[in-house]
């Protein structure tokens, strides 16, 4: 049986040596193809005698099976290689370029907007709107100034011929939105006003973000626990934040939110707890219920926490 | 409201500083704007007052409320009185009951030519308040330093009765600036039996005022209501600190004391002999009591306010306070007339810094999340996704610029910033073209810009719609910007594919349609009208060139504009099951005449194939060589499906032919060899 040994030894280094599957394939018939040494040697079995016969099978059957196994090894060796030769042609620059659509942006307005609507829905008050051309009657008279009033004055308001205007502040949402719910509520009304003003802090246009709580329980310390949480949730940090009166017509106490920043205070909002006239204006029992009512500037809050220092670029001129 | 430190310090004197005399008042409402330093030490302080606080509109009344505040005595004037040495007085009648008091004196013989005393002079300039003369000044002087304006006619030029009435119409009045006044019922007016003097409260008349060569005055000391004051100054364009005042509210019980005061600067400085004061009307008596509660001011505070300090608060306010807790506002204080009144005005001296902060008021609340509503955000993140960039432009624009697109001016404003913000906009263009031509003056060539805002058009019957839109414009000399992809300039379908994908957000699009359509603003061949069940929310198309033109844009400009709210309704999605059975794809080539939308093509082959259509898709539009020069070769692949068996081939040839037969039969179409 040395021959086995020799076929064994003389395969093992043919499909060694072998470089491509060609070659390989073509020690494959050699050894066990139709013709090939180790099957020659198996359909010689039949001349050996019976009692050699197991022997000598179980040898040649050993022998196949190892050179079987030698050459898969060997193909999937040389199968890798070529695979990896083929895949080395098809390298690219990767730092090339994608294929994209650009993507657009936000006005840092709306970035800021929307990040304020997330905190407040967190908070259970619901987003509404509201018309920007508005009567006297919502805009001045239901908050409690009437006509003359000198708080009129303080918004310097654009008129139409029809005696109509623009919202000089959101708080007509409030009264819009009272005459046909009772309360318990709350909810933010953001949205565009307009004061004919125009310099570094004054834009004809700017946006402002209401907001309205009515319920049995509602108190000033309500109030400042809410805008504190919700400033530190805008700006992400811990702030020291003062309340001092101020006057609105429809509110009171009313108070003006200033924020510590450098070592200044900016005044940041308008709020306070929403005047019995107010209330009553939209049939709401105001010894039943109490709320607050603030609005907040947004522009004033996007400027400080982007670093902008012209209220104007805003609005005006901004290229892409 | 300006005070000078050492003019207030007469008549307060707390122990601090006036940097935390500054942040006292700021944080009990008196913001301090600013303070600058003034010589000798002085300060001017500069208070920003809320109209509420017309109390506070003199020394006396900032000191008075420091002296609250502070807890440090106010130093008491000793009040004026001069000797009646004369017995010239005037006639005095009350036509108004917006006029409850009116009180006046006659001095013979002043001698208004003297200089103005230098302590006047100087306060009166640290104020930033012209000096006039010397009679002026000392009135001037005394406003300030009280808080009641008074007003000095030349005696010479007036006649016996002073008669305070309503104007009457078509008289009319030369204001001492030299404004001219038309008179109506709605002014207040003091007059003499045959003319207008002087609007009450407001202004005198340039003919009976005081000048340097005047002799002898009648000096007027009066209360005048709020309300009758309020929005005169405005009526006529002019400014005064008297109506300023008024109308924010001057104490009723100032006028004599002040008249006497004014009357002894003028004995004093410039001479002269006082007659008896006269008086008419009467000083309003007491404002009505409130009542207050302590379980309101908790309730509206948010904590357990101190009982025992809520008597001594309102007492250093100058309240009058019951045992029950009836609560009188001193004369001078008119913001104060309901109990929530009176609880800021605890709260604010408590300190708000002191008020406990909590959030009990928010128990946990679910919101509505309708899955079938969008949100803005979500428009807005899809063009962002595409390429647009958010715009923010004003509501008011150039009604040229409107009237160009549109054909309409819009709602004209009736006192406009400038004219080119004059009308409210009817569209989101003339805001997204100009911030679209001012980048492209700044060398950008691939520009996408989109707005959501509301718009504002006129309606037939002087109505108004408000309608929220959301608007894009594109332009672009390189659509697909890569190295590796030709070159393309941008076209109709890149933006048509960019509302399309809006659409497709909803989950509805096959409730919308396109029609070619003429769109003002558009190029007659390039515009597609939007329609939502019939009824049109839009379009879409190439800026008529002429206009690009006129705006100054450059290449081609590509538009849309939407109504929002059509945008904001999407559908829910239901569990479909797969089918089990392959679906097969045929691709029709048809040749149809030009002007057959591809849209009513498609309509024809869903018609026919009804559920067996899963899909159709156009994959190539053909015209030239080969196609009669008035028609066109589109070609369809249409994807069937049955849910419940696999399609015979003779089955799908049936169908297939049965739409053959009905794009032929509507359409005249045949199939392309």
């Amino acid at each position: 049986m040395d021959a086995v040994t020799e076929i064994i030894k003389q395969a093992q280094h043919a499909i060694n040596s072998a470089q491509d599957l060609q070659a390989l394939e073509n020690f494959r018939v050699q050894y066990l193809g139709k013709k090939g040494e180790i099957t020659a040697l198996l359909k010689n079995l039949g001349t050996l005698s019976a009692d050699e016969r197991p022997r000598a099978g179980q040898l040649i059957n050993d022998a196949k099976n190892l050179v079987e196994t030698e050459l898969q090894n060997r193909r999937t060796i040389l199968e890798t290689e070529q695979l990896n030769q083929e895949l080395a042609g098809e390298t690219i620059d990767v730092t090339l370029p994608g294929i994209q659509n650009k993507l657009g942006s936000l006005h840092p307005l709306t970035r800021s907007l929307q990040r304020l609507i997330k905190i407040f829905n967190s908070l259970g008050f619901q987003t509404i709107e509201g018309p920007e051309v508005e009567t006297e009657y919502y805009n001045f008279t239901a908050l409690n100034t009437p006509e003359h009033h000198p708080a009129r004055a303080m918004h310097d308001t654009f008129y139409f011929a029809d005696g109509r205007l623009l919202r000089s502040h959101t708080s007509p949402v409030q009264i819009h939105y009272m005459e046909n719910h009772q309360p318990p509520f709350r909810l933010i009304a953001p949205g565009r006003v307009y004061r004919r003003d125009s310099d570094m802090t004054h834009t004809p246009m700017f946006n402002q973000i209401e907001g309205l709580l009515l319920s049995k329980n509602s108190s000033f310390a309500d109030l400042k626990g809410l805008l504190h949480t919700v400033l530190e949730q805008f700006f992400e940090k811990e702030l020291t934040i003062r309340m001092r009166p101020s006057y609105f017509p429809f509110t009171e106490p009313s108070a003006e939110v200033d924020v510590a920043w450098g070592d200044k205070w900016l005044e940041i909002l308008g709020c306070g707890m929403v005047h019995p006239n107010v209330l009553q204006a939209c049939n709401i029992d105001s010894e039943k219920y109490t709320g607050f009512a603030f609005g907040m500037g947004l522009e004033r809050l996007v400027m400080l926490r982007y670093g902008i220092p012209d209220l104007r670029l805003l609005f005006e001129k901004v290229a892409i | 409201m300006k005070v000078t430190a050492h003019w207030l310090r007469e008549w307060v004197n707390p122990k601090q500083n006036i940097k935390a005399i500054a942040d006292i008042l700021t944080l009990s409402g008196l913001e301090v704007d600013a303070l600058h330093d003034l010589p000798n030490d002085d300060h001017l302080i500069d208070i920003n007052l809320t109209p509420n606080r017309g109390d506070c509109l003199s020394i006396h009344g900032v000191a008075r409320e420091l002296a609250a505040l502070t807890q440090t005595p106010l130093i008491v004037k000793k009040e004026s009185s001069v000797p009646v040495t004369i017995d010239d007085k005037k006639t005095i009648k009350l036509d108004s009951l917006d006029c409850p008091f009116y009180s006046g004196r006659v001095i013979l013989n002043v001698d208004n030519t003297r200089p103005t005393p230098k302590f006047i002079q100087d306060r009166l300039e640290q104020l930033g308040v012209r000096t006039i003369s010397l009679i002026v000044d000392i009135a001037n002087y005394v406003m300030f330093e009280l808080g009641q304006p008074l007003h000095a006619f030349d005696l010479e030029k007036i006649g016996s009765t002073i008669i305070v009435r309503d104007g009457k119409p078509g008289e009319s009045l030369t204001l001492l600036d030299e404004t001219i006044a038309q008179l109506d019922a709605r002014t207040l007016v003091i007059g003499d039996e045959k003319n207008p003097l002087a609007l009450a409260g407001v202004m005198g008349g340039n003919d009976s005022g005081v000048g340097l060569e005047t002799k002898s005055i009648f000096l007027e000391s009066a209360h005048f209501l709020p309300q009758r004051i309020a929005g005169k100054t405005r009526l006529f364009g002019i400014n005064s600190d008297g109506a300023y005042r008024f109308e924010r509210g001057v104490d009723p019980k100032l006028a004599q004391i002040a008249l006497e005061r004014v009357s002894a600067l003028i004995l004093e400085y410039a001479g002269g002999k006082a007659g008896a004061v006269t008086i008419a009307g009467q000083i309003p008596s007491d404002k009505k009591s409130i009542t207050l509660r302590l379980e309101r001011i908790n309730r509206l505070l948010g904590m357990d306010f101190p009982k025992d300090q809520v008597v001594p608060i309102l007492e250093r306010l100058g309240m009058k306070v019951t045992d029950e807790w009836q609560v009188i506002p001193p004369s001078f204080r008119f913001d104060i007339n309901i109990e929530a009144d009176v609880i800021e005005e605890l709260a604010r001296v408590y300190g708000y810094q002191h008020i406990p902060t909590h959030m009990s008021a928010f128990p946990i609340q679910a919101l509505a999340v309708p899955e079938t509503k969008l949100t803005e955000e979500e428009l807005r993140a899809l063009c962002m996704s595409r390429g647009y960039h958010e715009q923010i432009t004003y509501s008011f624009v150039d009604h040229t610029i409107q009237e160009l697109l549109t054909g309409h001016t819009g709602l004209p404003l009736l006192n406009p910033m400038s004219s080119q913000m004059d009308v409210m906009r009817m569209s989101l263009l003339p805001g997204l073209l100009q911030a679209l031509c001012y980048n492209q003056n700044r060398q950008q060539t691939h520009v996408r810009l989109f707005e959501l805002g509301l718009c504002f058009i006129p309606k037939a019957d002087n109505g108004l719609k408000q309608q929220h839109k959301i608007a894009g414009v594109l332009c672009s000399q390189q659509a697909d910007k890569h190295w590796q992809l030709p070159k393309r300039e941008a076209n109709f379908y890149d933006i048509k594919g960019d509302v399309e994908s809006l659409l497709a957000l909803t989950g509805l699009a096959e409730t919308f349609t396109w029609q070619a359509g003429q769109v003002r603003a558009l190029h007659p061949g390039q515009s597609a009208l939007l329609l939502h069940n019939n009824v049109c929310v839009g379009y879409v198309g190439q800026l008529h060139p002429k206009l690009a033109k006129q705006l100054d844009l450059k290449g081609k400009v590509f538009v849309f504009e939407l109504e929002r709210d059509v945008l904001l309704t999407c559908k829910t999605p239901r569990y479909r099951e797969l089918s089990k059975f392959p679906s097969i794809r045929r691709d029709l080539a048809i040749v149809v005449d030009k002007k057959v939308a591809a849209q009513d093509l498609c309509q024809i082959v869903k018609q026919q194939l009804g559920g067996l259509l899963q899909e159709i898709t156009i994959f190539d539009v053909y015209e030239g060589p080969g196609i009669m020069p008035d028609k066109k070769s589109v070609a369809m692949a249409v994807m069937m499906q049955s849910p419940d068996r696999t399609l015979a081939e003779s089955e799908i040839n049936a169908w297939i032919q049965q739409v053959i037969d009905a794009l032929a039969k509507t359409y005249q179409a045949t199939i392309r060899n």
